[in-house]
């Protein structure tokens, strides 16, 4: 019985290693294309404690500088402390300078448990390109025990802006990604290529170089995957 | 070894191309000292340090140092797009300063002569190259004590320098100028002949070369002092063994003479030594009840960045790559004790199995010394915990992988260890495409800004 439940496991396992790497390689392909299709601050290395939640009628935010025309979604990193909130938080984006808002949103709290990209869909703003815009969360309900935070880093990674509490500048930058309009995997391409090779010396300053080392790699890791299947 | 040796070399160029110049941390500080070290005695040797901090402080501002780095160093008020005077360049402030801090910076200088009339970005590539150069030595040191430790198994012969091939921050420092790199070729090669002489005996020259290779490493960077006090352990062990008579003394005389001779050419010995002492003479209470205090937080930080936290210290990855190898350690530990009870139990046999046992027990050793020295330093530092980082442990590389390899060859049963070759080769691969794609790209390249 054990060695016939030995022969099974063995058998899934060679049946389903090669589809489960192919896999998540492909689900890492598709996260990088899509952090490199928006703009802003992906980092977070925020361990938050209480005192810098949205409780007690705090506004968490961040300015930013639209990096094209066409700005139509903003996502944010938001943490739920591991615990079931309840109370409601909204969402307000509008320019700098101005008072009233662009968009604005409310979603209930419990939609964030642990860390958490959420994400804010509005039509496009075709004059986007060059503006500074504001982002910031409230949520007046909300408890020391019962609110939300946001993540992102101690630090200035953001230069184009920077993070808000009650409206007041901090040394600090949230997690956040923008989106625009008409953005496709073409546009990411073209520009990585043409940033890769930007002031690079010698072969780093070559596409070709980059393609060919692409290509050397991925036989390289086939042949070092296949030699360790035969040889192990 | 050849295929893991070429995906070195690739990988390693790879590293170089994505990451930007200078976001390698301290980089800028490691190639100026090693540039420092060709002005010695040259004529106008301040005009042209002046010129050299200026093209490089030019090429910083290029490159959007301070955006990149911008966790760690501050961007000053004037410097670009302003101008580049007032930019600090993180290399020695007056040309009065000029000196190589260590004998690998002026090591480091011999191979720049060679582009030493190129522009300042082609000299940084070209010392880039050799630091993956040295990359594929410690691969090379790492194949040949996989083979040393487990010569029939091809599980552990393999996956100790695949591990270490697919490691996506020992990649990133290796691919950078930096006085670390040296320092861990040395130290390989000490850990190495130390493998050596317990698997197949040691013999006088073996303990003379451990002893050489310690004393480079020791000179070259303080992260491979972890390296001494079990060398000094040997000498004196091996010494009172094979010696007779008053002879056996000797052995002790040659460790003095070791720490005097490290201490009178390397400052940064000394330093630790005072260290030492002053612990020493304190009663050592407050500085217990302190380590204790921020030892977690300073475990859980050098654990995040030894897999990967490239850029100056500005690039985590997300926790749940954390938290499986963290799963992966625990499972090896869990390993190791199984082993440990065999050993106790005299089940590991003779030969490689005791072999085995001996060398996991040197290099638990070795990481524990390492972390030891790493608190006490940070202790003295005020809690910094920014000199809490993963890559200080690059020199007991081997000794860290190879305890990996053990422990999970012993929670493996036999039948399965091509398997488990695989799936931990796999998830190497999968970890380092994320680190390199998903988040070395996306914050490096800013595409549309």
């Amino acid at each position: 019985m054990r060695t016939r439940l030995a022969n099974l496991a063995r058998h899934l396992f060679w049946r389903s290693w090669l589809p489960l790497t192919v896999l998540a390689l492909g689900i890492i392909g598709w996260q990088a294309s899509d952090t490199l299709l928006s703009d802003g601050q992906f980092v977070n290395n925020i361990r938050p404690g209480p005192t810098i939640s949205l409780a007690n009628g705090r506004q968490l935010g961040q300015t930013f500088v639209a990096a094209r025309a066409g700005l139509e979604r903003v996502d944010v990193l938001m943490f739920g402390y591991h615990r079931r909130n309840t109370q409601p938080v909204t969402f307000h984006l509008r320019p700098a300078a101005a008072a009233q808002d662009v968009f604005s949103a409310t979603f209930n709290a419990d939609e964030v448990w642990g860390w958490r990209w959420m994400s804010f869909r509005f039509p496009a703003l075709p004059d986007s390109a060059g503006q500074t815009y504001y982002f910031f969360f409230e949520s007046p309900t909300s408890t020391p025990e019962d609110a939300l935070t946001l993540g992102g880093v101690e630090g200035d990674l953001y230069a184009p802006g920077t993070a808000l509490i009650n409206g007041q500048p901090a040394r600090a930058d949230a997690a956040f990604r923008t989106y625009y309009a008409d953005l496709g995997l073409s546009d990411v391409w073209r520009a990585l290529s043409a940033r890769l090779v930007e002031g690079k010396p010698w072969l780093w300053g070559s596409l070709p170089f980059y393609v060919g080392l692409g290509v050397v790699y991925l036989l390289l890791v086939v042949g070092t995957g296949w030699y360790l299947i035969r040889t192990g | 070894m050849f295929l893991l040796l070429a995906l070195t070399l690739v990988r390693g160029l790879i590293y170089i191309a994505v990451i930007p110049p200078w976001q390698s941390p301290d980089e800028p500080f490691h190639f100026l000292s090693a540039q420092s070290a060709l002005l010695q005695g040259a004529p106008d040797a301040s005009g042209k340090w002046e010129r050299l901090k200026a093209e490089t402080a030019a090429s910083l501002c290029e490159f959007r140092f301070w955006e990149l780095a911008g966790l760690v160093v501050r961007k000053p008020e004037g410097c670009c797009p302003e101008g580049t005077g007032a930019c600090p360049t993180y290399g020695f402030g007056e040309p009065t300063q000029i000196r190589p801090r260590t004998f690998t910076h002026a090591l480091l200088s011999l191979p720049l002569r060679l582009v030493i009339d190129q522009p300042v970005i082609w000299q940084l590539y070209w010392a880039r190259l050799l630091s993956v150069l040295v990359n594929l030595a410690v691969v090379a040191i790492a194949f040949a004590v996989g083979r040393l430790l487990f010569p029939d198994d091809v599980f552990g012969r393999l996956l100790l320098p695949t591990i270490i091939v697919f490691l996506p921050q020992h990649t990133a420092v290796m691919a950078a100028v930096n006085d670390g790199n040296p320092a861990e070729l040395w130290s390989c090669l000490a850990i190495y002949f130390w493998v050596r002489g317990i698997v197949k005996g040691f013999k006088w020259h073996g303990l003379l070369l451990v002893a050489v290779f310690t004393a480079l490493a020791a000179a070259s960077k303080p992260t491979t002092y972890f390296l001494v006090p079990p060398l000094l352990a040997l000498l004196i062990g091996y010494g009172w063994q094979r010696l007779q008579g008053w002879w056996r003394l000797a052995p002790l005389g040659g460790a003095a003479c070791l720490i005097a001779g490290l201490a009178l050419a390397s400052e940064r010995f000394r330093h630790p030594l005072a260290l030492l002492g002053s612990l020493l003479d304190a009663d050592g209470e407050g500085f217990t009840q302190w380590s204790l205090a921020h030892l977690p937080t300073a475990l859980v930080e050098t654990l995040r960045s030894f897999w990967a936290f490239l850029g100056w210290n500005a690039l985590p990855v997300s926790d749940a790559w954390i938290t499986l190898m963290l799963m992966l350690s625990a499972l090896c530990v869990a390993g190791l004790l199984r082993l440990g009870w065999r050993c106790w139990r005299g089940q590991a046999g003779r030969g490689p199995g005791l072999a085995l046992c001996h060398t996991a027990l040197f290099f638990c050793a070795c990481i524990a010394i390492s972390l030891a020295i790493m608190l006490i330093v940070f202790a003295y530092s005020a809690g910094q915990y920014g000199l809490y980082q993963g890559r200080y442990l690059f020199p007991a590389i081997i000794p860290i992988v190879g305890l990996l390899v053990i422990g999970w060859r012993a929670c493996l049963p036999t039948g399965w260890r091509r398997e488990g070759l695989i799936a931990v080769a796999a998830l190497f691969l999968v970890f380092d495409t994320a680190v390199l794609l998903a988040y070395a790209l996306p914050f490096f390249y800013p595409l549309w800004r």
